[in-house]
């Protein structure tokens, strides 16, 4: 701290704010905080994996009825086919890092 | 303490994903915080509950610190412009407590619990003056910290601390030589 620090020019009016009584150390305090904490980062982990989770789904819906008909032609369609969902599953999983990392937050718990 | 990890270290690891550190951040400042909120803010349970959210928007931000070693400072800060903006949301609440205040008996009836006397004396003094008194009188911050963590100027800060403690000594009936 820097010299110009206030002084306290009366001892009962420090005495009064000594007197105010929050601990050193409070276990209690830490845990609702770290709790605080691990119900934010849970409900941010949930929203990203839910959106990836609706991109792939679309993209599911999507790509059925093509994949029906892959399924009834010839396994050519099929090796192609699935090169796409792998491609479509892809995109969705670097969208969802890519948003994550935008958010700036401390690594995220893996589940 | 000896090997103790400096503030920057602890920024640094939580950065990184350790609860751990995080945690030791909370340990470390957690008294000094509350003990500011509970001087500015008109309740001790609001203070509880800002210097919890104050927390979490710290971890929340951690990546946007760009000083880490003024950790402290930072966190304090971000306390201030929460208590502000909810003391701006609450004006009514806040209308209607300060004349709960009002009807309470006067502090001189109180003087023998002296947290109850001081908590009462801060709630009757200005915002900006009450924030510096709380940091000053109360944390032991130097004027120039509360400037930085209030973002006033220098001479505003030097001012409310003034005329904060004038103000405090006479309505705790206590002597400001």
């Amino acid at each position: 701290m820097s010299d110009d620090r206030s002084d306290i020019p009366a001892v009962s009016l420090a005495a009064y704010f000594a007197e105010d009584t929050v601990p050193a150390y409070d276990p209690a305090f830490r845990v609702a905080v770290m709790e605080s904490v691990a119900r934010r980062r849970f409900r941010i982990e949930f929203a990203l994996r839910s959106l990836f989770g609706l991109v792939l789904a679309i993209a599911l819906l999507l790509s059925a009825p093509a994949i029906a008909r892959a399924l009834a032609t010839n396994s050519e369609s099929v090796t192609v086919l699935a090169i796409c969902l792998v491609l479509t599953g892809s995109i969705a999983l670097l969208a969802t890092r890519w948003i994550r990392a935008g958010q700036g937050l401390p690594r995220l718990l893996r589940f | 303490m000896a090997g103790e990890k400096s503030d920057a270290a602890l920024v640094a690891a939580a950065r990184s994903g350790s609860d751990a550190a995080f945690s030791r951040l909370v340990d470390r400042h957690q008294q000094a915080l509350r003990q500011f909120l509970r001087r500015i803010c008109p309740s001790p349970a609001e203070a509880e509950d800002l210097a919890q959210e104050a927390f979490l928007a710290a971890w929340q931000k951690l990546a946007s610190l760009r000083q880490p070693e003024h950790f402290k400072t930072w966190l304090h800060s971000l306390a201030w412009n929460k208590a502000r903006t909810l003391a701006r949301s609450a004006a009514r609440r806040r209308v209607r407590d300060t004349q709960w205040q009002a009807d309470r008996p006067e502090i001189s009836a109180v003087a023998a619990d002296m947290n109850l006397a001081l908590q009462q004396a801060m709630a009757k003094l200005p915002e900006g003056q009450r924030a510096v008194v709380a940091l000053c009188l109360g944390g032991g911050w130097s004027h120039g910290d509360a400037a930085k963590i209030l973002e006033m100027p220098l001479g505003t800060v030097k001012s409310h601390a003034s005329r904060g403690r004038a103000r405090l000594a006479e309505l705790l009936g206590a002597s400001d030589e």
